[in-house]
Formats: structure tokens, sequence, C-alpha cells
């Protein structure tokens, strides 16, 4: 490869820095709260770090047991670094996300020098793209295993691009597509797409390079055999029973101009408040691209691997019953993020005038972080909070002035609850072990999976409240309006102790404490 | 030529819109249909200037009728959900950004700029879902036959690499005053209508001309 222009270094590292900068910012504190798939894995990951054991006491799993599925390992297992950095904190459980959001935007720099050598500012413009798309800022910043899945298939593209100059890197390139496979469950499907046509498409080239394609291959196969020994299971496609569902129409959702660049929607797996996927401005740059890959201005063997991206990735996201849904096809963004570049790109380098060039990437870039900071940073963060357990944040502190109290927090309506103060209250994994061991219905990688554990961490109980529990001495209930409605709080003559509101002002949580000398004399 | 004026006839009156628009208003499907067959003109290499000239009189007419009888006034008009909304996010902006927000412009641009802009790029990004035009599930919406499309994507992609002025210039026009009229009244995207059947035709064209090289 080339060596970089000093100029070109400087941008890529500002370009870079805004990367951080928009994952890193405040990521402990927006979203406000943790998810529970998040604290599972976060805990998951103290857990091993305590006993090598995970939550339900199985040494190092191949795919961690988790509210009624199962979660691909990669993520939980390097979320070990950032925990025993971090504590348990829920940045530590989106470190290794924000940190593949970052490395994406470095990923896509080099994607375009190894693509298109002759084109620097094309290398640049992709990782700027990618460093200020809303999609990858908001993915970036949740505990999503698709957004690590996302940066090692793409890394895998880039050295299976590579290898065409260079077949040794194939064997590299095939490991990382194995691995990816590990990381996210649409790259399961994609890699098993994508290498064999890729094959096809470039066989004259690999007939020549026997060797390094069967070795490759045979790396490859190796990477899955972990799979392999989930298949009867029924641990393998436990996921893709609870999603499955597809037809046509959900294969064409992907390709709508307003699901992309227009529609917001308040879903985990969309996007946030006024902003979708992409910035609306990206629709005219993403037709300039268009015209670049069909009038053949990219070199043919990239527009062929862009092409064959562009039908593939949208595949395992189709075959779910949901209807656009971003978390499943990150790889699908990042293909259509290198094409809006192409075409932006293409219409800068039509400006002849040096004013009119900085003064589109200017305003452009500005009015970008400006829409990203009020959806994101602002309306996200408020109007957001409930779906991502802010309420149980504040409730892990304020029950630390509660020893002396039997607490009961219902988990009737949010499978998560106990796992996310199991992490936020560092409970002992091995206690956790004890407990959620005996709990499992069936065998630890199996078809069906229960998720109506009871946790107790210490004099806390989460579960699902039951009545007949008021007429003991010196018990708090905790839960949402919907578990302590105005009716049982009569009913169960119960007493006032607190309440939690979100950041929206919402009422989220309350504390009632049981009164047995009225309710049960 | 007779060919090619045969397929943007065949494609105007082949599909279940043009029906739609001649029973809500006669006139305006007529002027419709002669619009989709000008405007295909425009895009074939024999196109003149006085036919590019009567696509934009007819657009302008078109539009102004449009505007006149199904203009969106809700871009302008702000319910109560929306005021309870605002009136939240009002809170949000003043807590976050202080005194950014807290001035004339500051309040100006997001009580009455933003969400007006907001409701237009909503009518906007409507007029582009294509799943409307070719996959609408209910048959009294559905516009074209689903076997039309990959002819309009095909013409569509054609229409991209040769880049020709005029259909592009009226697509945008078309989509600019589409996204300030009530997207649910019948008429709504009627502007739209000669450029799909536009796309349509040339991407029966493109595959006539292969089909002929062939044999």
């Amino acid at each position: 490869m080339e060596k970089m222009a000093k100029r070109h270094l400087v941008i890529l590292l500002l370009v870079l820095f805004v990367a951080a900068f928009l994952r890193f910012y405040n990521l402990g504190s927006i979203p406000a709260g943790l998810h529970g798939d998040a604290a599972s894995q976060g805990y998951n990951a103290f857990s091993l770090l305590n006993s090598s054991k995970d939550r339900f006491g199985e040494p190092f799993p191949v795919l961690f047991r988790s509210l009624g599925s199962y979660q691909p390992p990669i993520y939980t297992y390097l979320t070990t670094i950032p925990v025993s950095i971090f504590g348990n904190t829920p940045m530590a459980a989106r470190f290794i996300s924000a940190f593949s959001g970052i490395l994406l935007s470095l990923i896509t720099f080099l994607f375009f020098r190894a693509f298109f050598p002759s084109k620097p500012g094309l290398a640049l413009f992709g990782g700027a793209l990618v460093a200020i798309a809303p999609w990858s800022v908001f993915f970036s910043r949740l505990a999503v295993e698709a957004n690590l899945a996302l940066v090692i298939f793409a890394s895998s593209i880039l050295l299976y691009w590579r290898s065409l100059k260079n077949p040794s890197l194939f064997i590299t390139a095939c490991l990382l597509l194995g691995l990816s496979t590990h990381a996210y469950y649409s790259e399961r499907l994609l890699a098993v797409l994508f290498l064999p046509l890729y094959l096809l498409i470039f066989r004259k080239f690999w007939l020549h390079q026997k060797r390094w394609a069967i070795l490759g291959l045979v790396i490859f196969i190796l990477t899955q055999v972990p799979h392999f020994s989930m298949v009867t299971s029924g641990a393998y496609i436990r996921r893709f029973d609870q999603v499955s569902g597809s037809g046509m129409d959900n294969y064409l959702v992907y390709y709508s101009l307003p699901n992309l660049f227009f529609d917001s929607d308040s879903n985990l797996g969309r996007t946030m408040p006024g902003l979708s996927v992409f910035y609306g401005w990206m629709v005219v740059p993403l037709i300039f691209g268009i015209r670049e890959l069909v009038l053949g201005k990219v070199t043919k063997e990239a527009g062929k691997i862009l092409g064959l991206l562009l039908i593939l990735t949208p595949i395992p996201a189709a075959l779910t019953g949901d209807l656009f849904y971003p978390l499943r096809v990150l790889d699908f963004l990042w293909v259509l993020t290198l094409i809006i570049a192409i075409g932006l790109y293409s219409i800068y380098a039509y400006l002849k005038v040096n004013t009119a060039k900085i003064g589109l990437v200017v305003i452009l870039a500005l009015y970008s972080i400006f829409s990203l900071y009020i959806s994101y940073f602002i309306l996200f963060k408020y109007e957001k909070a409930e779906n991502y357990g802010y309420a149980y944040v504040k409730l892990a502190e304020k029950l630390k002035g509660y020893k002396d109290k039997e607490v009961i927090i219902d988990s009737a309506r949010d499978l998560g609850i106990g796992v996310r103060m199991a992490y936020l209250t560092r409970f002992d994994p091995r206690n956790i072990q004890e407990q959620l061991r005996p709990q499992m219905k069936t065998s630890y990688y199996n078809s069906s999976v229960n998720s109506d554990e009871v946790y107790i961490l210490g004099n806390i109980t989460v579960k699902p409240i039951r009545w007949g529990e008021v007429c003991r001495e010196n018990v708090l209930f905790v839960g949402d309006q919907a578990a302590l409605s105005d009716k049982e709080i009569k009913e169960h003559k119960l007493k006032f102790e607190f309440e939690i509101k979100d950041l929206s002002g919402k009422t989220a949580l309350l504390g009632y404490k049981t009164q047995p000398e009225e309710k049960c004399k | 030529m007779k060919r090619k004026f045969l397929i943007i006839l065949g494609v105007s009156l082949g599909n279940f819109w043009v029906y739609q628009l001649f029973a809500n208003n006669i006139l305006m499907g007529l002027l419709l249909t002669s619009e989709s067959i000008l405007l295909f003109l425009t895009a074939l290499p024999e196109r003149s200037k006085k036919i590019q000239v009567a696509v934009f009189i007819i657009l302008t007419g078109l539009s102004l009728y449009l505007l006149a009888i199904s203009f969106n006034k809700e871009i302008f008009y702000i319910s109560d959900y929306e005021k309870i909304v605002q009136k939240n996010r009002g809170e949000y902006f003043g807590a976050e950004l202080g005194k950014i927000y807290g001035n004339k412009a500051g309040i100006f641009y997001f009580d009455k700029f933003r969400p007006v802009v907001s409701k237009i790029s909503g009518n906007f990004a409507s007029n582009l879902d294509f799943e409307k035009y070719f996959l609408s599930k209910n048959p009294e919406e559905g516009r074209y036959p689903v076997f039309l499309l990959p002819l309009f994507i095909l013409g569509l992609v054609r229409l991209i690499i040769v880049y020709q002025k005029t259909s592009v210039i009226y697509f945008l026009l078309a989509l600019i005053v589409s996204s300030l009229v009530s997207i649910s009244g019948k008429m709504g995207p009627m502007l739209l209508f000669p450029f799909f059947n536009l796309c349509i035709a040339l991407g029966a064209l493109n595959i006539w001309r292969k089909w002929q090289k062939d044999i």
C-alpha cells in the first residue's frame, strides 16, 4: 500500500477522534439505563472473571443461555476486559460495541484505500461517513453483538479483496469470516452465502491458487466446529425459531428509501426520535454512488464484491418475521454507507472550486452532527429512558438505604430485572450460579429455554409479586404502576415509601411497604 | 417511433392507478396520460424543445390545481398530542441547550420550524415509498401490478445512467409539490404518475431492444 500523505493522516486522526467522541461521550449515561441483554452480557463477563463460569454455572459456554434464548459468545468474552477495568457499569457493558464502531471507521478507510488506491480522498470520506452515520453511532452505543460482528465481517471482506493480490491472506480472511459467525446470528447465514459466491465470482483466480483456497476453506470449516456441536441440542436454532417468518416483502423493505432515510421509530431495533438510519441528505449521494457503480467507474472487481454484498446482506434479516429491523442488517447498512461515500466523493470531485468543496464538506458535517446531537443526545436520552431500564439503575442506588428490609421487585413484565440488579450490585456470581442452575427446566443447551428465574440478591428478591406475602412484616414491594396499581395498594393497605421517575418525568417505579397490622388483623 | 409510442401508451393505460385518476377527475386523467406521453418523448434522442416546454406548462397547471384542492393544512396545524410532545421537548431542549434554545431564534427553530420541516419530509418520504406503488396489499390502493417493478427499476437505472435532465427536473418538481399535499387523498402523488410511467416504459423499451438484438 502506498505511503499516506501527512495531510491525509491528520484528517484520518480527526475522523477517528470524531468517531470516538460520538461513541464514548457520556456512554455510561446515554442511553439512560441498562438494557437486560446488555446486563446479561456484562454479568456473564463478571461471572467468567470470578469463576470461569457463566451465571448458570456453565464453564466457558459456546453460546450464553440468557432470558429465554442464547447470546453469541464473542461479545461476552471480550466484555471481560472492560468489566475488569471499569467495574460493573453500563459503560463497561457497552464498551466493546463502542470500540467496534471506531474500528469500523478505520477499517472502512483501509477498505477504500485497498479498493481505490488512486483515490485517498474517497477513503477519508468513507471513514468519516461511518464515523457520523446515525445507524453506526446508535448501535455503537448499545451493547449489541451485531456491531462487533460487523467489524469482524468487514475486516474479512477487506482481506478477501487483498487476497486477490496476496493469496496467503485468504486464510486470515476465512478465519475472520468464521469468527464473525460466533459474534452474531446474521453472520452465520451471511458467511455461508458469501464465501462460495465469492469463490465462484473469482474462480479463475482461485483455480490457480488451489492450495490457499483449500487451506482457507479448512480454516473456515474448523471455525464452524462449535456450531456443529450445537446443532443436535436445539440451541443453535433457538433464536431462529423465535424470530422466523419470511417473505419477499421482508426483503424489499430493506431497500425502501423512506425506511432508510426518512422514517424514525422508537423500537430498540430501529433508530432515534426524528432521525432515520441515515441522514435524509444521504439519499442524493446514494443515487450518485449507484450511478458510479453502474457506469463501471469503480473497478470491475470492486463493483462485483459491492454488488454481491448489496444483494446478500439483507437476506438473514428478511428471513425473520420483523419488517425492517436495522439491528439485523448492520452489514447492509455498512455497504450502503460505502456506496454513499462513493457518490459523495463523485459530487465532491465534480466541484471545481475549492471553496465549494470545503463548503460542501463543512456544511454537511455540521448539519449532520447537529441533527445527531438533537435526536440522540437529547431526545433519545429523555424519551427512551424507560426502554433501557433507567429507573432500575436509580433503584439499585436507592435500595442501599433499605438493607434492613426484605425487598421484592416485581419482574412480571421485564425479564432482565434480575440480571440487571445482579450486575449493578456486583452480586457474588457463585451465589447466583447456585440459585440459577437448579432453576433451569431443561439442559443448558436446548431448544426450550425458560426465562422465569427468581434472583435472590441478599435482602432483594426479584420475582413476580404474590399478594399472599402482604401479611409479612417489614416487606417492601417495588414495581411499576401496573404491578402496584391504586386498586392493589388500597386492597392490601400498602404504605407509600418512594417513587422513581424516568428522565421524561413519568413515574417509572413505586415502592410500597406492607402493613400487616392493618391488612391482616 | 410508432412502437415506442405504443409502449408508453400501453404502460400509461395498463395500470390500476390511471383508472383511479380517471374515476376521480376525467380531465386530470387525460392530462396525466398526455403528460406521461410527452415526458417519455422528452427522454428519447429525437426530443424537441416544444415538447419540453409543454411538459412544464402542464406540470405547472397540474401543480396549481393539486395545491388548490389538496394542500396539506396539517403541515401548519399542531394537534393536542403534538402540543404535549412539543412542550416536553421544550423542557428537554431547555435543560440541555440552555441559552441556545432559550432565545427567539432557538425557540422559533425548535418549536415552529423543525415540526413543519419534519411533516414536509414525512410527506416527501411517503412519496418515495415504492412499496406503496407496486406492492400494496390493499387492491383499492394498488397502483401498478408487481411484475412491472423490475421494468421500473431497469428504467430508473437507465435514467440515472444517461442523466436525462428534463426527466430529473420533472421528478424533483413533482416530488416537491407532492410533499406539500395531503398524501392520503386519492390525488395524492398524482404528479409522479407520468414519471413512473416513463421509468416503466424505458425499462420495457430496454428489454425490447435487447430481445430484438438477440434474435
